[in-house]
This record gives structure tokens, C-alpha cells and sequence, in this order.
């Protein structure tokens, strides 16, 4: 039992759709099986009544013939007519009794009673005349006797009157039942009417108000969480509101409901979180790129400090140089020395950070090689070997200058003689590349240190005995963004030579 | 909560709905083994129908059914025909009224004698018949009283009218023998002339309108029962001035309009006679017979009162209950 009400209490909307509907069929069943029995009922009292009516009216009829029959027998005597006679008592007799049990009114009983006796002396006259009749053939007939017999028979007449008078009684008292039950039942009926459109409203107005609270249930519930799903959908999500039911639900939306707060809240988590990932994640790549602009920075200025350092050292040499010619009292080679120098200072004053185009690095590097050709005089030749198609790139300037002074120092540091530096440009047009060489006929560098040597120029330490090729290096990746190499090439005891391998566009190579 | 409310309210709608409308009303139709007949002269409605009331009433109180049996209008063979019926039928016993002093009343009274039937006769009686008893007023002393009160309304002198059914009808008979009794001790008070309405209003009432207007002499009417005193309201309502003066003597004072002429005046008194009584104690000496197998009784007298207009509240009130009459017709 509990676990039956247990599931009637629940919530859920099957549940509660089953229950509107067994409660709205029970009670339709309900009056159905009432306005039956109502029927039922009256239509057997009804057919009670027609039966008694019939009944009463056989009497009648039955008697009447009867009486046909008696006034036969008396007039013949036969015996048959006599059998007849009995033969209908003994059916009115019955049908009487039958009628007796008819439960009609008090009145009718009675009445039913008083006819009953008169129709037994009606019989008991009848059976008087029989005897008297019987002896017909014997010799108490006499005249006397007939007179008698008629004198019974008139008597039974008078009895038969009465009853005849009495039957019109008792057919107006069914009548009157008859239409009392009538009266009776048009009243039930319309009593019967209004309670029923009593019924009917109650329950039709209770099963709407029943079906629109469910149905309700059911869509609000459901309009509510379409509404908050709009407000997802084209609001803000971080600003929605979980969702409140006021009214508890059935237990599908309560579900339902919970869940998509669950969802809702966990979304936002989730949202906050990304929020502050990426927050994270732009300071921290914000700091990466000042952090960057910094090291650029930096490297700008260790450039500058690298393209500076140069100069002092090259310029202190020259300044003995020019110092010496003044000394040997050739002012015109002084002049023409001092010229050049200055025209390389100011050039890479100039320039210093800037580009230029090849030619007119070559053009500096020119006076550069005039003031090494006084320096070092016939110890070393200098020669020029170029393809000028490519020679309007744009180079960073003093990249030239620096190789072509490693190549004296470290490459004819020792050389006495016959030293040789070859500067060389070359076109690839097929590569989009140019090369600058710079080749010495020096004591060479052997293999193992070879690799080295690159390998230190092109990692980004900067040490103080390669500074000038790492420098050019730097620069060249910086210029080139990192297209640009450099490459080296010794044979021990013959020649090394530094190659700068430039990128070329398409536009920066010339038909010559 | 509200749902169960709903529940339960439709439930009980249900269920008061199947308890009225299965139910059938049940009549009683079961009836006592005794039953009587009271067989009426009349079946109208006012003194015969109160007897009837009282006979019904003592029928219900000793559980004895009865049986209202009366005509339209009087008739002494019907009458006698239908108290043979009733004889007939076996019925435990018979109450009547011995209006007629005939053969034919004798022979019937008899043949419920001889067939150990009691025959009471109510209203009116006819000594010797063989009725066991007579319950009513003493006709020939109600008769003497209705007389007295003429002699004191009219003053010692007046020309009296009188109205009767039938002069052949026994209580009328004996009421005029008491009133022509107190008459005759008075010389100045005269019977003029006694006018038959044979129960039938409207022809009496033609024959008093003409027979005044013959004999303006006439200053008293003395009606000796219940229809001459409605004819001589009615006279009286419609033509007070015609009519106003004279002195009115009567008996049964059934309806309103004969009580408001008692008030006004307008009728001197008015002998009312007791019939609730009448049919009660019928009923109750019946019972006695059938019940208690009683074999003796005496005749009993029911009172009758003189209501004047200073008395009027001494009147009795009767209400009739539901007679279902029988009523037959010659055929």
C-alpha cells in the first residue's frame, strides 16, 4: 500500500498524466455507470407496472368471457362449459394472487382484497349452480329448482357488477400510480439532469485546471529554460543567472533545471579560467616581445659598440701610417693617405648602422685598400676581381673592410712576401645569390680549426679574437634576416678565402 | 492538497449522486389483515370527509385498514348496493349513515348481522335495524337546542322557514321533532313551511329566493343541515340587505363563509356537530369488536354545540386528511 501511494506522490510527469487521465475516465465511467443503473432502475419499474396493468386487464377480459361462459352454462348445463368455467377460475384465481404481489399502493392492495372475495363468492354462486344444476336428470328437478338456479345466477350477476365496478377502481388506481411514478421519475430526472451538469462542470472545469496545471508545469519550466538558453545565446554568458524554479516542478524539469544550472556554473568556471589563461598569456607574450624589442635593443647597441670598436684600431694604425709618410716628409702621398682616411672615417661616420649599396662599399673599401697598399707596400698586392651586375644591392656598410683586414692579419700576418689578397664579387643569377669573396694566398687555416673558427663566428658569443668576422656575421643575419651566410675556405700553405653568400632579388640584378 | 480537495468534493458528488438517485421511494404497500369500510352518502369534501378523517385515524391508531366509499350525490339504492358489496367482500366491518328510513336498509342492516359483519351507523340513526350501535349527535336534542336558540333569536315570536334534505332522511326527521317540539311550547313562533333541497345547492337555493319572496311574513329560516345554511350564506353575502334581517338558525358550520356570517351576525347560531368524533369513535367500537371480540355496546352521543357570534372560538377546527374516496355512479 505505501509503496503504491509512494508512487502515486511522485512527481514525475508520467505519474502525474496517468493520474489526470484515470481520474477523468473513472468518473466518466463513474456517472456513465450511474446514469445506466438510473435507467436501469426506472426502466424495471416501468416495465413492472405495464406487466400489472397487462395483468389486471386479462383479468378483466377473462372474466368478462367467463361470465359469457356462466351464462351458457346455466342456459345448457354442459358439463364442458363447467370444465371451462373452472379452468378459468383457477387462471383469475391465479392472476389475482400475481397481482396481489404487485407492490402498487396501500389503496390497490385493498381494493385487490375486497375483489378477491367477491370473486370467490362469484365462484361460490357458480358452484351453487353447478349442484343445482347436477341434478338436472335426477328427479329432484323441478321447476322450483330452475327458478332457484336463475335466482343464483342473477345473484352471481350482481356479484360480477361489482366486480366489473371494482376493476374500473383498481385500473384507475394503477393508473394513478402510474402516473405518480411518472411524476416521480420526470423529477428525479430532473434532478438528475442538474447534478449531472453539476458533475460535469465540476469536472471539466477540475480537468482543465488539473491538465493547464500539468500542461504548465511541463512548459514552463521549459520556457524558462528556452528563455535563459536565448539570453546564453545572444548575451553574455558570464552575466546569466543560474535559473529558479518558484513553484517545484515535477521531478523531469527539476532534473532538468539542475543540471543546467550545473552546466551553466561550470561553463563560467571554465570561461573564467580560459579568461585568465589568455590574460596570462598576452602579459606574458607582451613581456616576451619588450623582452625581444630589449635583446634588440641591445644587440643594436652592442653593434654600434661592435661597429665603434673597429674603427679605433684600424684608425690608430692609420694614423701611424700617416704619421710615418709625414715622417719620411712626402706631404702629397700625406695628403692623399689623410684623404682616404678621412673619407673612410666620415664614411663610416656616415653610414655607421646604414646601408649602402655594394659599389659604394667597394668604393670605401678601395680607399681602405690604398691605405694598406702605403702601409704595407710591396709586401702585399691587392686585386679586384668583380661582377658588377648585382653591385646596386644594398649591403650593411664596413662588411668588406673588416674580412679584407683578417685576411691581412691573421692570413699574411706572417707572409714577408708576395702576399696576395684577392676581392672578388660574383653573380649566381641561377640562385638569386651573390658572393663577395675575399681570398688570401696566406699560411691557411687548417681544417679542424677551420670549423671551429666558423663555429665560434656564427654561434653569438663574442669573443675578442674573431670579433671581426662575427661582427660581419651578426650584421649580415641581422641586414639579410638571417639569409645571408658566411662561408670559409682554406688550403693549408695555399690560400684561405672568406665568402659572403648575399641574397638577390629580382630586381637587384643588372644586365651588364 | 488543493488536488486531494478536488478529489474528494467530486467524489462525494459521485456518491451522493448514486445514493439519491438508487433510491427508490419505497411505498409502503402492506395493509392489516382487518380492514373496514366506511360507506359515505356523500364523498365530498367538509363533514363527510371529516368523518371519513376520524374513521381513517382510528383505522391507523388500531391497525385496521379502511376503505372510503361514497357517491355523488345521495342515493339510497347505490348506497345500499355497495354496503351489500362491502358485506360481499368480507370485510371486517361496516360503518354508514341510516339516512333512510326504508325496506331495503333494514334487509341489508340484517344481512351484515347475519353475516357476523358489525354495521355501525354513523350521523343518523335507524333504531331497531340491527346496527350494532349509533355514534352521532342526538338529532332529536341537537333538533331541541337549534329550536331554543330560534325562540331567543326571534324573540318569542316569528314565522320560521325550514330547509331540510330529505323530510324522509332520519336525522332529519328527528331534528325537526325537536325543533317542532320547542316550537310548539312557544305559540307565537310558527312553522310556515319546510322546503326539501334534496342536498342540492343551487335548487335550493332557487326554491328559498321564491318562496321569501312569496312569503315576506317570514323572519326565520332554520336550516336543519349543512346545504340550507351555505344557500343561506350566499344570500346573505350577496344580498345583505334583503336578507340581513332575517334570524337564521343552522346546523354545520363547515366552511369559511358560513363562519363569517356566524361573526358578523348575520346568522344567529349555528349548531355544529362533532363528525371528527363521530368517525373516530365508530372506528375505535369497531376495533373493540374485531380486537377485543367485544359483543356489547351502547349508542354514543358526540356533542353538539351551539356557536353564536360570542362564542366563536369555541368553535372546533377540523382539517380532513387525504381521503381517498371511491366514488361510484349509478350505471
Amino acid at each position: 500500500m505505501a509503496c503504491i501511494r509512494r508512487k502515486l506522490e511522485t512527481n514525475a510527469i508520467k505519474t502525474r498524466m496517468y493520474q489526470w487521465m484515470m481520474y477523468i475516465l473513472g468518473t466518466a465511467i463513474a456517472i456513465n455507470v450511474i446514469t445506466t443503473g438510473f435507467h436501469f432502475v426506472n426502466l424495471s419499474e416501468y416495465k413492472l407496472l405495464t406487466e400489472q396493468t397487462m395483468k389486471l386487464n386479462q383479468f378483466y377480459t377473462d372474466l368478462k368471457s367467463s361470465n359469457a361462459r356462466l351464462m351458457n352454462y346455466v342456459q345448457t348445463g354442459a358439463a364442458d362449459s363447467y370444465k371451462d368455467l373452472e379452468n378459468m377460475y383457477q387462471e383469475n384465481r391465479s392472476v389475482l394472487q400475481k397481482l396481489e404481489d404487485a407492490k402498487v399502493s396501500q389503496e390497490f392492495t385493498r381494493d385487490l382484497q375486497d375483489v378477491s372475495c367477491l370473486f370467490e363468492v362469484y365462484w361460490g354462486r357458480i358452484q351453487e349452480i353447478n349442484e343445482k344444476i347436477g341434478k338436472r336428470n335426477t328427479k329432484d328437478f323441478t321447476t322450483s329448482l330452475l327458478v332457484e338456479i336463475y335466482d343464483i345466477y342473477e345473484r352471481a350477476q350482481n356479484v360480477y357488477e361489482l366486480i366489473c365496478n371494482d376493476y374500473n377502481m383498481l385500473q384507475s388506481s394503477l393508473v394513478e400510480y402510474a402516473g405518480i411514478k411518472q411524476q416521480m421519475v420526470s423529477r428525479q430526472i430532473k434532478i438528475y439532469y442538474v447534478e449531472f451538469a453539476v458533475v460535469m462542470i465540476l469536472l471539466i472545469g477540475n480537468g482543465i485546471w488539473n491538465g493547464r496545471t500539468l500542461a504548465e508545469q511541463i512548459v514552463k519550466p521549459i520556457q524558462k529554460l528556452t528563455e535563459k538558453a536565448v539570453e546564453i545565446r545572444d548575451g553574455n554568458m558570464k552575466d546569466c543567472q543560474v535559473l529558479n524554479l518558484e513553484t517545484p516542478a515535477n521531478t523531469e524539469t527539476e532534473i532538468l533545471i539542475q543540471v543546467f544550472n550545473m552546466m551553466l556554473d561550470r561553463i563560467k568556471e571554465q570561461f573564467n579560467l580560459s579568461e585568465e589563461n589568455s590574460r596570462f598569456k598576452a602579459e606574458l607574450y607582451k613581456k616576451e616581445i619588450d623582452q625581444m624589442k630589449l635583446e634588440g635593443r641591445l644587440r643594436n647597441s652592442e653593434l654600434k659598440a661592435l661597429q665603434m670598436q673597429m674603427n679605433p684600431h684600424f684608425l690608430f694604425n692609420t694614423l701611424n701610417m700617416i704619421s710615418q709618410t709625414v715622417y719620411l716628409g712626402d706631404p702629397e702621398k700625406t695628403i692623399f693617405l689623410l684623404q682616404k682616411t678621412a673619407n673612410l672615417l666620415r664614411y663610416s661616420l656616415d653610414y655607421m648602422g646604414k646601408s649602402v649599396t655594394l659599389e659604394h662599399e667597394i668604393e670605401m673599401l678601395d680607399c681602405y685598400v690604398c691605405l694598406q697598399e702605403q702601409r704595407f707596400g710591396e709586401r702585399i698586392e691587392f686585386n679586384f676581381d668583380f661582377d658588377e651586375s648585382f653591385h646596386q644591392i644594398k649591403v650593411p656598410c664596413l662588411v668588406l673592410q673588416p674580412l679584407v683586414e683578417n685576411s691581412i692579419t691573421h692570413g699574411l700576418g706572417m707572409c714577408t712576401e708576395k702576399g696576395e689578397v684577392l676581392i672578388r664579387t660574383r653573380c649566381l643569377r641561377d640562385e638569386n645569390k651573390g658572393y663577395i669573396s675575399v681570398i688570401d694566398n696566406g699560411a691557411g687555416i687548417p681544417a679542424d680549426k677551420l670549423s671551429q673558427i666558423m663555429h665560434t663566428v656564427k654561434s653569438e658569443n663574442v669573443s675578442s679574437s674573431m670579433i671581426g668576422l662575427s661582427n660581419v656575421y651578426l650584421r649580415l643575419q641581422n641586414f639579410y634576416c638571417g639569409r645571408a651566410d658566411m662561408e670559409l675556405y682554406s688550403i693549408c700553405g695555399e690560400k684561405t678565402e672568406v665568402r659572403l653568400i648575399l641574397p638577390l632579388n629580382e630586381g637587384e640584378i643588372e644586365n651588364v | 492538497m488543493k488536488r486531494m480537495g478536488t478529489v474528494w468534493l467530486t467524489s462525494l458528488i459521485l456518491i451522493l449522486s448514486i445514493l439519491f438517485l438508487l433510491r427508490t421511494e419505497k411505498v409502503d404497500t402492506e395493509i392489516p389483515e382487518k380492514r373496514i369500510t366506511f360507506i359515505s352518502p356523500m364523498a365530498s369534501a367538509g363533514y363527510w370527509e371529516i368523518i371519513a378523517t376520524g374513521i381513517m385515524d382510528s383505522g391507523k391508531e388500531n391497525e385496521i385498514s379502511t376503505k372510503f366509499i361514497g357517491f355523488t350525490e345521495l342515493n339510497q339504492e347505490l348506497q345500499i348496493q355497495y354496503i351489500r358489496s362491502a358485506i360481499l367482500s368480507g370485510v371486517d366491518g361496516i360503518i354508514t349513515a341510516g339516512l333512510e328510513n326504508s325496506e331495503e336498509m333494514f334487509e341489508v342492516i340484517q344481512e351484515a348481522k347475519e353475516a357476523d359483519i358489525p354495521l355501525i351507523l354513523v350521523d343518523s340513526d335507524l333504531p331497531d335495524s340491527g346496527r350494532i350501535c349509533y355514534v352521532g349527535t342526538d338529532n332529536y336534542m341537537a333538533g331541541k337546542m337549534a329550536g331554543k336558540d330560534m325562540v331567543e333569536a326571534c324573540g318569542g315570536s316569528g314565522n320560521i322557514l325550514c330547509l331540510v334534505s330529505y323530510e324522509e332522511i332520519e336525522n332529519q326527521k328527528q331534528r325537526m321533532a325537536g325543533f317542532r317540539d320547542i316550537m310548539k311550547e312557544n305559540d307565537n313562533m310558527k312553522i310556515v313551511d319546510v322546503i326539501e333541497g334534496e342536498s342540492n345547492e343551487l335548487y335550493l337555493g332557487k326554491k328559498v329566493i321564491s318562496f321569501l319572496e312569496d312569503h315576506p311574513e317570514v323572519n326565520a329560516v332554520f336550516c336543519a343541515e349543512g346545504y340550507g345554511v351555505e344557500v343561506m350564506s350566499r344570500l346573505l353575502e350577496e344580498f345583505p340587505d334583503r336578507y340581513g334581517q332575517l334570524k337564521i338558525i343552522a346546523f354545520d358550520i363547515d366552511n369559511k363563509r358560513v363562519e363569517d356570517t356566524v361573526q358578523e351576525g348575520m346568522i344567529y347560531s349555528c349548531i355544529q356537530q362533532d363528525p371528527r368524533e363521530m368517525g373516530y369513535q365508530a372506528g375505535n367500537i369497531l376495533s373493540d369488536y374485531i380486537w377485543n371480540e367485544e359483543r356489547e355496546f351502547q349508542d354514543q352521543y358526540t356533542q353538539a354545540i351551539s356557536i353564536k357570534q360570542d362564542n366563536i372560538n369555541e368553535k372546533m377546527d377540523y382539517s380532513s386528511g387525504e381521503i381517498k374516496w371511491h366514488v361510484y355512479e349509478e350505471n
